[in-house]
Protein backbone atom coordinates (compact mmCIF):
# COMPACT_ATOMS: atom_id res chain seq x y z
CA UNK A 1 0.00 0.00 0.00
CA UNK A 2 1.12 3.83 -0.45
CA UNK A 3 1.22 5.81 2.34
CA UNK A 4 2.84 9.26 3.11
CA UNK A 5 5.36 10.24 5.99
CA UNK A 6 6.10 13.56 5.72
CA UNK A 7 4.87 14.38 2.42
CA UNK A 8 6.85 11.84 1.27
CA UNK A 9 5.33 8.53 -0.77
CA UNK A 10 6.27 5.24 0.51
CA UNK A 11 5.18 1.76 0.18
CA UNK A 12 4.44 -1.12 3.25
CA UNK A 13 2.65 -3.74 3.19
CA UNK A 14 -0.98 -3.92 3.71
CA UNK A 15 -2.02 -2.92 7.56
CA UNK A 16 1.39 -2.19 8.19
CA UNK A 17 1.12 -1.00 11.83
CA UNK A 18 2.80 2.63 12.75
CA UNK A 19 5.33 0.59 14.95
CA UNK A 20 6.86 -1.37 12.05
CA UNK A 21 6.36 2.51 10.27
CA UNK A 22 8.76 4.15 12.84
CA UNK A 23 11.30 1.50 13.11
CA UNK A 24 11.61 1.24 9.34
CA UNK A 25 11.99 5.15 8.96
CA UNK A 26 14.15 5.35 12.12
CA UNK A 27 12.31 7.35 13.97
CA UNK A 28 15.01 8.54 16.70
CA UNK A 29 13.48 8.41 20.56
CA UNK A 30 10.38 7.64 19.25
CA UNK A 31 9.00 7.67 23.10
CA UNK A 32 9.37 11.49 22.97
CA UNK A 33 7.33 11.28 19.53
CA UNK A 34 4.27 11.90 18.78
CA UNK A 35 2.32 10.69 15.60
CA UNK A 36 -0.34 12.64 13.62
CA UNK A 37 -2.33 10.35 11.13
CA UNK A 38 -4.65 12.06 9.12
CA UNK A 39 -4.66 15.01 12.08
CA UNK A 40 -5.59 11.98 14.88
CA UNK A 41 -2.46 12.17 17.62
CA UNK A 42 -1.31 8.60 18.13
CA UNK A 43 0.90 8.63 21.47
CA UNK A 44 4.08 5.71 21.55
CA UNK A 45 2.17 3.84 23.46
CA UNK A 46 -0.70 3.18 20.85
CA UNK A 47 2.25 2.73 17.80
CA UNK A 48 1.67 -1.26 17.60
CA UNK A 49 -2.38 -0.79 17.57
CA UNK A 50 -2.40 0.97 14.93
CA UNK A 51 -2.96 -0.60 11.67
CA UNK A 52 -2.01 1.87 8.83
CA UNK A 53 -4.24 2.36 5.25
CA UNK A 54 -4.01 3.02 1.70
CA UNK A 55 -3.38 6.87 1.31
CA UNK A 56 -3.04 7.77 4.99
CA UNK A 57 -0.49 10.58 5.82
CA UNK A 58 1.95 10.27 8.99
CA UNK A 59 3.78 13.09 10.76
CA UNK A 60 5.93 12.46 13.09
CA UNK A 61 6.33 15.21 15.38
CA UNK A 62 9.30 15.21 17.64
CA UNK A 63 9.71 17.61 21.30
CA UNK A 64 12.00 20.68 20.29
CA UNK A 65 13.13 22.82 23.13
CA UNK A 66 15.53 25.62 22.05
CA UNK A 67 15.78 29.28 22.41
CA UNK A 68 18.22 30.53 24.98
CA UNK A 69 16.34 31.03 28.32
CA UNK A 70 18.06 29.61 31.18
CA UNK A 71 16.74 26.04 32.24
CA UNK A 72 18.44 25.48 36.00
CA UNK A 73 17.83 27.88 39.10
CA UNK B 1 -3.02 59.44 15.77
CA UNK B 2 -1.15 61.01 13.01
CA UNK B 3 2.67 59.73 12.20
CA UNK B 4 5.32 62.10 12.46
CA UNK B 5 7.35 62.46 9.35
CA UNK B 6 9.99 60.74 10.80
CA UNK B 7 7.51 57.66 11.50
CA UNK B 8 6.28 57.94 8.21
CA UNK B 9 9.84 57.47 6.98
CA UNK B 10 10.67 55.14 9.23
CA UNK B 11 7.90 52.52 8.47
CA UNK B 12 7.28 53.61 5.14
CA UNK B 13 8.25 50.39 3.62
CA UNK B 14 5.38 48.37 6.03
CA UNK B 15 2.89 51.25 4.64
CA UNK B 16 3.61 50.41 1.18
CA UNK B 17 2.23 46.98 1.50
CA UNK B 18 -1.29 46.73 1.04
CA UNK B 19 -1.49 44.30 4.10
CA UNK B 20 -0.48 46.40 6.25
CA UNK B 21 -0.73 49.99 5.50
CA UNK B 22 -1.19 53.23 7.08
CA UNK B 23 -3.92 51.26 9.42
CA UNK B 24 -1.41 48.52 10.39
CA UNK B 25 1.21 49.84 11.16
CA UNK B 26 -1.09 51.98 13.70
CA UNK B 27 -2.63 48.65 15.06
CA UNK B 28 1.50 47.62 15.38
CA UNK B 29 2.55 50.89 17.58
CA UNK B 30 -0.58 50.72 19.37
CA UNK B 31 0.18 46.88 20.04
CA UNK B 32 1.90 44.97 23.28
CA UNK B 33 3.80 41.70 22.63
CA UNK B 34 6.08 39.78 25.52
CA UNK B 35 8.87 37.95 24.75
CA UNK B 36 9.67 34.94 26.84
CA UNK B 37 13.34 34.34 26.77
CA UNK B 38 15.78 36.77 25.83
CA UNK B 39 17.72 34.00 24.17
CA UNK B 40 18.43 32.51 20.73
CA UNK B 41 14.51 33.31 19.58
CA UNK B 42 13.65 35.70 21.38
CA UNK B 43 16.94 37.79 20.05
CA UNK B 44 15.95 38.15 16.64
CA UNK B 45 12.09 38.31 17.13
CA UNK B 46 12.85 41.07 19.58
CA UNK B 47 15.14 43.00 16.85
CA UNK B 48 12.77 42.88 14.44
CA UNK B 49 9.58 43.66 16.03
CA UNK B 50 10.89 46.99 17.52
CA UNK B 51 12.23 47.72 14.23
CA UNK B 52 8.67 47.23 13.24
CA UNK B 53 7.69 49.61 15.75
CA UNK B 54 5.46 47.32 18.25
CA UNK B 55 4.52 49.92 20.62
CA UNK B 56 5.19 47.64 23.60
CA UNK B 57 7.75 45.20 23.76
CA UNK B 58 8.07 43.11 27.21
CA UNK B 59 10.95 40.70 27.26
CA UNK B 60 11.42 37.98 30.39
CA UNK B 61 14.65 36.42 31.26
CA UNK B 62 17.16 36.15 34.35
CA UNK B 63 20.24 35.23 32.87
CA UNK B 64 23.42 36.91 32.18
CA UNK B 65 24.90 37.08 28.48
CA UNK B 66 27.69 34.84 28.13
CA UNK B 67 30.11 34.36 25.56
CA UNK B 68 28.31 30.57 24.63
CA UNK B 69 25.30 32.84 23.79
CA UNK B 70 26.82 34.99 20.89
CA UNK B 71 26.70 32.50 18.66
CA UNK B 72 23.26 32.71 17.80
CA UNK B 73 21.66 35.11 20.03
CA UNK B 74 22.03 38.38 18.14
CA UNK B 75 20.82 40.91 19.93
CA UNK B 76 23.72 40.79 22.47
CA UNK B 77 27.54 41.34 21.86
CA UNK B 78 30.85 40.66 23.38
CA UNK B 79 30.61 44.10 25.20
CA UNK B 80 26.87 42.53 27.15
CA UNK B 81 29.39 39.88 28.73
CA UNK B 82 27.88 39.19 32.52
CA UNK B 83 25.26 42.18 31.35
CA UNK B 84 21.22 40.93 32.82
CA UNK B 85 20.07 39.67 29.34
CA UNK B 86 16.98 41.65 29.40
CA UNK B 87 18.96 45.05 29.65
CA UNK B 88 21.31 44.24 26.85
CA UNK B 89 18.30 43.28 25.12
CA UNK B 90 16.91 46.96 25.87
CA UNK B 91 19.62 48.58 24.90
CA UNK B 92 19.73 47.19 21.32
CA UNK B 93 15.96 47.24 20.55
CA UNK B 94 15.86 51.00 21.69
CA UNK B 95 18.97 51.34 19.36
CA UNK B 96 17.36 50.54 16.37
CA UNK B 97 14.21 51.94 17.54
CA UNK B 98 13.36 54.84 20.20
CA UNK B 99 9.74 55.01 19.66
CA UNK B 100 8.83 52.01 20.95
CA UNK B 101 8.95 50.76 25.14
CA UNK B 102 10.17 48.42 26.21
CA UNK B 103 9.95 46.87 29.84
CA UNK B 104 12.04 44.31 31.02
CA UNK B 105 11.44 41.16 33.61
CA UNK B 106 14.69 39.79 35.07
CA UNK B 107 12.99 36.66 35.94
CA UNK B 108 12.56 33.34 35.08
CA UNK B 109 8.62 32.58 34.81
CA UNK B 110 7.00 30.48 37.08
CA UNK B 111 3.51 29.03 37.83
CA UNK B 112 3.31 32.03 40.66
CA UNK B 113 4.51 35.30 38.44
CA UNK B 114 3.56 34.43 34.81
CA UNK B 115 -0.06 35.09 35.02
CA UNK B 116 1.01 38.73 36.46
CA UNK B 117 3.42 39.20 33.45
CA UNK B 118 1.18 38.45 30.61
CA UNK B 119 -2.30 40.12 31.32
CA UNK B 120 -1.16 43.52 29.86
CA UNK B 121 -0.01 41.93 26.40
CA UNK B 122 -1.68 41.14 23.70
CA UNK B 123 0.35 38.41 22.10
CA UNK B 124 3.03 36.34 23.22
CA UNK B 125 5.94 34.64 21.98
CA UNK B 126 7.95 31.75 23.20
CA UNK B 127 11.27 31.85 23.23
CA UNK B 128 12.20 29.39 25.82
CA UNK B 129 14.56 26.22 25.45
CA UNK B 130 12.73 24.17 28.03
CA UNK B 131 9.87 22.06 28.08
CA UNK B 132 8.48 22.69 31.97
CA UNK B 133 8.62 26.57 30.71
CA UNK B 134 6.64 25.57 27.43
CA UNK B 135 3.64 23.67 29.05
CA UNK B 136 3.43 26.85 31.57
CA UNK B 137 3.63 29.44 29.12
CA UNK B 138 0.69 27.05 27.06
CA UNK B 139 -1.20 26.82 30.33
CA UNK B 140 -1.24 30.10 31.22
CA UNK B 141 -1.74 32.12 27.80
CA UNK B 142 -4.77 29.01 27.08
CA UNK B 143 -6.21 30.07 30.92
CA UNK B 144 -5.35 33.75 30.06
CA UNK B 145 -7.66 33.75 26.48
CA UNK B 146 -3.64 34.67 25.13
CA UNK B 147 -3.01 34.28 21.77
CA UNK B 148 0.75 32.94 21.72
CA UNK B 149 3.42 31.27 19.33
CA UNK B 150 5.57 28.06 20.37
CA UNK B 151 9.02 27.69 18.86
CA UNK B 152 11.41 24.95 18.80
CA UNK B 153 15.15 24.38 17.43
CA UNK B 154 17.28 21.90 17.44
CA UNK B 155 20.37 20.89 15.58
CA UNK B 156 19.02 21.98 11.86
CA UNK B 157 15.89 21.79 12.81
CA UNK B 158 13.23 23.94 13.63
CA UNK B 159 9.28 23.90 14.64
CA UNK B 160 6.40 26.57 15.15
CA UNK B 161 2.89 26.96 15.72
CA UNK B 162 0.35 29.42 17.13
CA UNK B 163 -2.21 29.52 19.04
CA UNK B 164 -5.19 31.66 19.06
CA UNK B 165 -8.14 31.08 21.44
CA UNK B 166 -11.20 29.24 20.13
CA UNK B 167 -9.38 29.45 16.90
CA UNK B 168 -7.49 25.64 17.02
CA UNK B 169 -5.10 23.57 18.77
CA UNK B 170 -2.82 24.30 22.22
CA UNK B 171 0.60 22.98 22.33
CA UNK B 172 -0.84 20.42 24.54
CA UNK B 173 -3.11 19.00 22.34
CA UNK B 174 -0.09 18.22 20.07
CA UNK B 175 2.63 17.39 23.00
CA UNK B 176 0.69 16.52 26.14
CA UNK B 177 3.03 16.49 28.90
CA UNK B 178 6.42 17.51 29.24
CA UNK B 179 8.90 14.67 28.19
CA UNK B 180 11.19 12.97 31.26
CA UNK B 181 13.57 15.29 32.72
CA UNK B 182 16.41 15.15 30.14
CA UNK B 183 15.15 12.75 28.29
CA UNK B 184 15.14 15.11 25.20
CA UNK B 185 18.26 16.56 24.71
CA UNK B 186 18.33 20.74 24.78
CA UNK B 187 20.51 23.31 22.54
CA UNK B 188 23.21 22.85 25.25
CA UNK B 189 23.37 18.97 24.82
CA UNK B 190 22.83 18.91 21.11
CA UNK B 191 23.87 21.51 19.51
CA UNK B 192 21.70 24.07 17.49
CA UNK B 193 23.05 25.75 14.44
CA UNK B 194 23.16 29.48 15.41
CA UNK B 195 20.65 30.49 12.14
CA UNK B 196 18.15 28.27 12.69
CA UNK B 197 17.42 30.59 15.84
CA UNK B 198 17.04 33.35 13.68
CA UNK B 199 14.77 31.58 11.02
CA UNK B 200 12.58 30.34 13.74
CA UNK B 201 12.91 33.28 15.47
CA UNK B 202 11.88 35.76 12.87
CA UNK B 203 8.91 33.33 11.75
CA UNK B 204 7.73 33.94 15.45
CA UNK B 205 8.10 37.58 15.03
CA UNK B 206 6.17 37.28 11.60
CA UNK B 207 3.37 35.64 13.60
CA UNK B 208 3.16 38.27 15.99
CA UNK B 209 2.70 40.78 13.14
CA UNK B 210 0.29 39.36 11.30
CA UNK B 211 -1.87 38.74 14.25
CA UNK B 212 -1.94 42.17 14.97
CA UNK B 213 -2.17 43.53 11.57
CA UNK B 214 -4.51 40.60 10.40
CA UNK B 215 -2.53 40.26 7.42
CA UNK B 216 -2.40 36.49 5.93
CA UNK B 217 -3.15 33.63 8.12
CA UNK B 218 -1.39 32.53 11.08
CA UNK B 219 0.02 29.11 11.88
CA UNK B 220 -2.87 28.07 13.92
CA UNK B 221 -4.20 24.34 13.28
CA UNK B 222 -0.95 24.32 11.84
CA UNK B 223 2.69 23.03 13.22
CA UNK B 224 5.43 24.38 10.47
CA UNK B 225 8.66 22.11 10.26
CA UNK B 226 11.81 23.10 8.94
CA UNK B 227 14.64 20.53 7.81
CA UNK B 228 17.32 23.27 7.12
CA UNK B 229 20.07 20.26 5.81
CA UNK B 230 17.15 19.17 3.22
CA UNK B 231 15.92 22.58 2.79
CA UNK B 232 12.56 21.30 3.54
CA UNK B 233 9.92 23.66 5.18
CA UNK B 234 6.96 21.25 5.80
CA UNK B 235 3.48 22.21 7.25
CA UNK B 236 1.28 19.75 9.14
CA UNK B 237 -2.44 20.28 9.91
CA UNK B 238 -3.00 19.68 13.46
CA UNK B 239 -6.51 20.42 15.57
CA UNK B 240 -8.04 20.45 18.67
CA UNK B 241 -7.65 17.25 20.59
CA UNK B 242 -11.32 16.74 22.58
CA UNK B 243 -9.67 15.45 25.64
CA UNK B 244 -7.23 18.17 26.04
CA UNK B 245 -6.22 18.54 29.47
CA UNK B 246 -6.07 22.35 29.15
CA UNK B 247 -8.10 23.68 26.51
CA UNK B 248 -10.74 20.99 25.71
CA UNK B 249 -14.56 21.76 27.44
CA UNK B 250 -13.52 19.95 30.10
CA UNK B 251 -9.80 20.54 31.13
CA UNK B 252 -8.51 18.70 34.18
CA UNK B 253 -5.97 21.21 34.49
CA UNK B 254 -7.16 24.66 36.05
CA UNK B 255 -4.22 25.89 37.71
CA UNK B 256 -0.49 26.45 36.89
CA UNK B 257 1.86 23.63 37.48
CA UNK B 258 5.70 23.70 38.02
CA UNK B 259 6.85 20.98 36.30
CA UNK B 260 10.70 19.60 37.10
CA UNK B 261 13.25 21.65 35.21
CA UNK B 262 16.55 20.03 34.32
CA UNK B 263 19.59 20.08 35.71
CA UNK B 264 22.28 21.57 33.62
CA UNK B 265 26.11 22.40 34.81
CA UNK B 266 26.73 24.10 31.58
CA UNK B 267 25.41 27.89 30.57
CA UNK B 268 23.16 28.21 27.55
Amino acid sequence: MTIWIAGAKKEYRPGATLKEVAETERVENPVYVTAVVNEDYIKFGDFASVALKEGDRIEFVYFMGGGGYGVHQ
Amino acid sequence: MAFTNEQLERYSRHILLKEVGVRGQKKLLGAKVLIIGAGGLGAPAAMYLAAAGVGTVGIADADDVDLSNLQRQVIHTVNDIGKPKVESARETMLAINPDITVRTYREFIYSDNIADILTDYDFVLDGTDNFPAKFLINDACVMAGKPFTHAGIIRFQGQLMTYVPGQGPCYRCVFRDPPPKDAVPTCRQAGVIGAMAGVIGCLQALEAVKYITGAGELLTGKLLMYDALRNAFHTVNIKQDKECAVCSDHPTITRLVDYDRPDCDLEL
